[in-house]
């Protein structure tokens, strides 16, 4: 059950980086949150289709060592996603038609989502984040901050569970386009993950076959 | 369907994997070895499975615990005085952060083991289990034993070491008494590389599967980052 709810939290850090950089300008608090947070809301409805690459740092700050994951996320609602990693590993996380697939160097395995409570969940929060309601996600408080060139949404864990595991994730949305750019999951003791979204792809068209396995992947 | 199928592959590489685990016991048991002779040329000092050469390593891990799976990725740096083993998912997230000091009378030290992981049951057989990775045991000629073929046995309490004439070590089984059961741990590798390619532990609860990504020490990139 415990496992069940890593998958999760790991599933919000890739939910969360998909749908939505880090400078060190000082951010402060808008006096319009909500507006800003309406402009968010309205972006993330207007958006059908997501195609993107992504970059995915894992920084281990004790051991001076940063592993780099590429690969490609694609997004189309309701809520199918495909997020796909290409190095240093091949490793596949498919939604679609209520099926959640992981694709494991190969292996397929598949999932009800109806029948198991725990992609329930994650479907759930699919459309929360694909609202663009990021700032209102079940079991955690949020800040919303900016700077010159950014709007820094802050999730703060409140469950138990969640914050020995995640102490804040960061996202960052471009000011000019409100597409998010960048996602940083900060852990205990310094190590953290970032994601930054590279060739982003706004309601392009994306067939639905990309969200089922590939030939290749049989 | 699709789960069955996946129960089913689970199984068929379980019961693979049981086979593996036998028969590779049974064809290296310390049965088929006899005690090193005078005519026997033995220079070996030291066993290792990480040789001095090492320095890091990425290995793509999979994880089973008591039938569930877990998979990602696992880094191995030796530092001044320790190895230290960090596993992770493939989405970033830290499953466990150890420590094994290079003087086995230390303590190993669990600096991170993430919540749902953190029992002690499991913690104290993952950290037993990985650390048979970095404590091997004193090399003795009167205690070793040699097969056939030249490969070597050596035995320290209910592990027995199976090593190569370069002391590499490709296999350890533990024998369980009054059951024999082939809890394993084999490790492939190019001969006289400091870094094993793959690993794979089976204590009987839980598993674990170590492919190499790369090899920084070496510069050997099976696979680019």
């Amino acid at each position: 059950m415990k496992i069940k709810y890593c998958l999760l939290i790991g599933f919000v850090m890739l939910l969360v980086s998909a749908t939505c950089i880090s400078q060190n300008n000082e951010f402060t608090k808008p006096e319009d949150v909500n507006l800003i947070r309406q402009k968010l809301l309205d972006h993330a409805r207007n958006t059908n289709t997501i195609e993107s690459k992504f970059i995915q740092e894992k920084h281990l700050w004790m051991l001076n060592e940063v592993i780099i994951s590429h690969g490609v996320f694609l997004f189309k609602k309701e809520n199918s996603v495909r997020w796909q990693y290409d190095t240093p590993i091949d490793y596949t996380i498919l939604i679609y038609n209520g099926i959640f697939t992981i694709v494991n160097n190969g292996n397929a395995n598949d999932f009800d989502i109806d029948s198991n409570p725990l992609f329930q969940e994650i479907n759930n929060m699919i459309v929360t984040a694909i609202r663009g309601d990021f700032l209102e996600m079940d079991d955690f408080g949020s800040e919303l901050l900016q700077n010159d060139d950014y709007y820094l949404a802050r999730l703060l864990p409140e469950d138990e569970n969640v914050s020995s595991m995640l102490t804040s994730i960061d996202i960052y949305f471009s000011k000019n386009s409100l597409d998010v750019e960048k996602v940083i999951f900060y852990e205990p003791g310094d190590d953290f993950t970032s994601i930054l979204f590279l060739d982003k792809k706004v309601n392009a068209e994306i067939p639905d076959t990309r969200f089922l396995i590939e030939q290749n992947e049989k | 369907m699709r789960n069955k199928q996946f129960t089913s592959g689970i199984l068929v590489n379980t019961v693979f994997f049981v086979l593996i685990m036998i028969i590779s016991g049974t064809s290296c048991s310390h049965s088929g070895y006899k005690k090193l002779e005078d005519s026997d040329e033995f220079s070996i000092s030291s066993i290792y499975i990480f040789g001095e050469g090492f320095s890091l390593a990425k290995y793509r891990t999979n994880f089973s615990f008591y039938g569930r799976n877990i998979s990602g990725i696992t880094l191995i740096k030796k530092l001044d005085n320790s190895y230290r083993v960090v596993s992770m998912s493939e989405l970033g997230m830290k499953y466990f952060d150890f420590e094994f000091p290079f003087d086995e009378n230390k303590s190993e030290i669990i600096h991170y083991i993430m919540e749902p992981m953190n029992k002690k049951l499991l913690v104290k057989m993952l950290v037993r289990d990985i650390g048979m990775l970095f404590y091997l045991p004193e090399v003795n000629s009167s205690k070793v034993r040699i097969s056939d073929d030249s490969i070597y046995s050596l035995k320290k309490n209910t592990l027995n070491y199976l090593f190569c004439s370069k002391g590499q070590v490709f296999e350890i089984t533990r024998n369980s008494r009054p059951v024999s059961s082939g809890k394993v741990m084999v490790v492939s590798g190019k001969a006289g590389n400091d870094t094993p390619v793959s690993i794979a532990i089976d204590n009987g609860k839980t598993g674990c599967e170590f492919d190499l990504i790369e090899d920084k020490r070496s510069n050997n990139n099976l696979k680019s980052l």
